[in-house]
């Protein structure tokens, strides 16, 4: 699922239904971020809430294209990337 | 944009954090290795990143990004700071709050901003260069790193109410900004108050965070990043250093000793503080003397050890709550009307009989105390200090002496002198005329300086001072003075005084006469006198005045004098006729009665009175103001001998009614234009009672 350059409270439900619907839909949930500069949040905590329920399920989620800058944000946002 | 309020509190900000980047910015040209300065810098463009972008002015937003990128390099020490890079930021400042605050679009606004960032992308690829040129062995090697650092570690939970997104408020970036302050040593996010995926509603906010942060900040900067949400949100910093820190720390991180600062500043060591206290102890000298003894610090290092003790100190005992200034108006306009009540009561007791008026006057008369108390707390709370107000002006001494090819310095002395927000929010347009006068005309040029032996720099000293419940604020160049015989000449042209005229003080008080600036004069007056006379009247305006005094060559002083407040006076209520006026208690000397020989006609000065030897002008209001008159004998009158500006002055009445707070009534010009009322009252009984000016009224008679 490639992840818009930008993810806010503005464009947050689109975002949660499509991962949402990744989650339910794969076993492996790749989230690609190399198009995306920023997430808020409410994006943060939508990821954090689908890592749990991808763990809940027993399936896997990845993230790839993370640039450093992103990384960074991830990482303060509580998101472990392996 | 954000929402209406959430923008508000953003320019409201905005507005104090650029007053503070100007002032810092031009400190630290003449300061460029000030570490402190430059992260002050850093933090204000960084905060000002971060609220444009959390307030929705992206424009700004990625403008202050690019300035914060430059200044990270000042601090990083890639850049080294240049009169280019103040210009720079100087510049930038000025776009931003065109950007921020100007009510109409400003022209090529885009443009100015496109060659801005030009100017700053310019300066950060150039100065890089030039910086690894310069690169010493010395820095190579890192001989300078970790000086005059002092790390602490802070404990800070943060957990934000659900809906925060809807004020524009994105926690992450809050964090972000925190995290930016130091280095983040743990971060937990509370997921357990994040809900199922499922169930979640991706539009309210969950997130919480714990974190332990290093940093070199102290609370305060910390507490700035979460300047638009501690309100609201649960938002807790605890210093924790003690837990985390294993380095010996000296006593309580709270409160540093000089010597401790000295160390963190790498002046002195460890060793040589040791040193410095058993030495202390045998001597009984203070710890910064000894150590500018011992020649291991100058006097200028102590000085700013000194100084950063002090603001640590009030870093910490400084509690504040923000006002807004109506509130505090409206507060002193009630304090006012329970005054006129209390009168009024005072005035019902005169009527009753003796025991209910004396247990009503012993009643009012610890209400009295409580309210005089009471004034006092509103008058220190509407009390601030002068400094924001002189340091506004560096800016300006810069810009204009760089204009006119001059060096020229700003002086600040007595800062922290505190006067009513009202005369200090009046007193900024006088003193930029005075402070444009002294650079524009007082100060010479450099070589004319050097000629003269003088330091080519120039010097304006703003001082301010309290003194016999005045508020003083001197304006002092060190440039060359007034031309005495040149201003004389304009005033016998203009007609304002004859050729005889030989008082050095009043030649020089021509200079606030209306008209006496043209432009024709600025060089036959070395320039003096433009515009002063919009200082005069204002000085006036405020109930105060204005003097000047001057020395060719040497220098000029301009001296404001000021009441500490506008709003409430101890005032002398005193009766003619059938009429009560107030005196102004701090322009009373005495009150006398005169014997019938020490009263005079004099030809030309009208009617005086021998008081202790020295003849003085009598005046009688009731002529003056054109009242009913009562007693028409001096001898048979009292009278109250007043001062203003070293001139006494007698005013006869018929009596004396008392002494209260006089709450200050403005009253309009077509009321009265008499310079000798400065405003009115509303007494117990309901009358209006007229406020003398005495200097108003000194000059008034002087005029006659």
């Amino acid at each position: 699922m490639k992840v818009d350059k930008e993810v806010s409270v503005k464009n947050i439900n689109s975002f949660y239904f499509a991962l949402r619907e990744e989650v339910e839909n794969n076993n492996q949930v790749v989230l690609d971020f190399s198009d995306s500069v920023r997430i808020d949040s409410s994006a943060a905590q939508t990821i954090l809430a689908a890592v749990r329920k991808v763990k809940d399920l027993d399936k896997t989620i990845r993230f790839v294209g993370v640039s450093p800058e992103l990384l960074k944000l991830l990482k303060l946002a509580g998101i472990k990337i392996q | 944009m954000g929402d209406m309020g959430l923008t508000e509190v953003f320019l409201n900000e905005s507005k104090e954090i650029i007053g503070n980047l100007e002032m810092d910015i031009v400190t630290l040209e003449d300061n460029r290795e000030n570490q402190e300065i430059i992260n002050r810098i850093f933090r204000y463009f960084h905060t000002l990143k971060g609220s444009s972008g959390i307030a929705g002015f992206n424009i700004i937003y990625e403008f202050t990004h690019n300035l914060e990128s430059l200044f990270d390099k000042v601090r990083s020490g890639d850049i080294k700071v240049s009169r280019d890079i103040i210009d720079i930021l100087l510049d930038s400042i000025d776009w931003i709050k065109g950007e921020l605050f100007s009510e109409s679009e400003i022209e090529d606004s885009g443009k100015i901003q496109a060659e801005l960032t030009e100017r700053i992308n310019e300066c950060m690829g150039f100065e890089l260069k030039a910086k690894d040129e310069q690169t010493d062995f010395l820095s190579a090697v890192g001989a300078y790193s970790g000086v005059g650092s002092s790390e602490r570690y802070f404990k800070v939970i943060a957990v934000f109410k659900e809906d925060i997104f809807t004020n524009g408020i994105d926690p992450l970036m809050v964090i972000e900004d925190l995290s930016n302050l130091g280095e983040v040593m743990i971060s937990n996010v509370d997921q357990k108050r994040i809900p199922d995926l499922y169930k979640m509603d991706p539009e309210k906010c969950y997130m919480s965070w714990e974190i332990i942060l290093k940093t070199s900040y102290d609370e305060m900067k910390l507490r700035d990043a979460f300047l638009f949400v501690m309100d609201d949100n649960n938002i807790e910093i605890e210093n924790v250093t003690d837990k985390y820190d294993e380095v010996k720390v000296h006593g309580s991180l709270t409160e540093k000793k000089l010597g401790e600062i000295l160390i963190e500043m790498g002046i002195i060591s460890d060793s040589d503080l040791e040193e410095i206290v058993k030495l202390q102890s045998n001597q009984n000298f203070k710890i910064g003397d000894i150590i500018v003894q011992k020649g291991l610090a100058s006097p200028k290092q102590v000085d700013e050890a000194l100084q950063e003790q002090d603001k640590i100190k009030k870093k910490l005992e400084i509690s504040t709550v923000r006002v807004d200034s109506a509130k505090l108006d409206n507060l002193m306009n009630l304090l006012g009307e329970i005054v006129i009540g209390q009168a009024s009561l005072h005035r019902v007791s005169d009527d009753m009989d003796e025991d209910k008026a004396f247990r009503l006057k012993n009643s009012l008369y610890g209400l009295d105390r409580v309210t005089r108390e009471f004034q006092e707390q509103i008058m220190s709370i509407r009390m601030v200090p002068i400094a924001p107000t002189f340091d506004q002006f560096k800016r300006f001494v810069r810009d204009t002496a760089h204009s006119l090819g001059k060096e020229i310095k700003l002086k600040v002395e007595g800062g922290d002198t505190e006067l009513d927000k009202t005369v200090i929010e009046k007193i900024g347009d006088p003193l930029k005329h005075m402070i444009r006068n002294a650079i524009g005309h007082g100060i010479e040029v450099a070589s004319e300086r050097k000629a003269k032996g003088k330091p080519e720099a120039g010097t304006v000293t703003l001082k301010a001072y309290h003194q016999e419940g005045n508020v003083f604020i001197d304006v002092i160049d060190d440039g060359k003075g007034i031309n005495l015989a040149a201003v004389k000449k304009k005033g016998v042209n203009l007609g304002l005084i004859t050729e005889d005229e030989t008082s050095k003080e009043k030649i020089l008080a021509l200079i606030f006469s209306p008209g006496f600036s043209t432009s024709d004069q600025v060089g036959d007056l070395s320039g003096r006198g433009v515009g002063m006379d919009v200082v005069k009247t204002n000085a006036e305006e405020l109930r105060g005045s204005v003097e000047v005094k001057s020395k060719e060559g040497e220098g000029t002083l301009i001296r404001i004098k000021l009441p500490l407040t506008l709003a409430i006076i101890e005032g002398m209520l005193v009766k003619v006729g059938t009429s009560v006026l107030i005196i102004p208690l701090l322009s009373v000397i005495e009150t006398i009665q005169v014997k019938k020989d020490d009263y005079r006609t004099v030809e030309g000065k009208g009617e005086v009175i021998l008081v202790r030897g020295e003849y003085i002008s009598l005046i009688r209001l009731n002529v003056l103001f054109g009242l009913e008159a009562g007693i028409t004998n001096p001898w048979e009158a009292l009278i109250v001998i007043v001062e203003s500006n070293g001139e006494r002055i007698g005013i006869m009445i018929d009596d004396l009614i008392g002494q209260q707070q006089i709450v200050i009534k403005s009253i309009d010009n077509f009321i009265t234009t008499s310079r000798s009322i400065s405003g009115a009252t509303i007494l117990g009984d309901g009358r209006v009672a007229l406020i003398i000016d005495i200097h108003g009224l000194v000059q008034e008679i002087k005029n006659i």
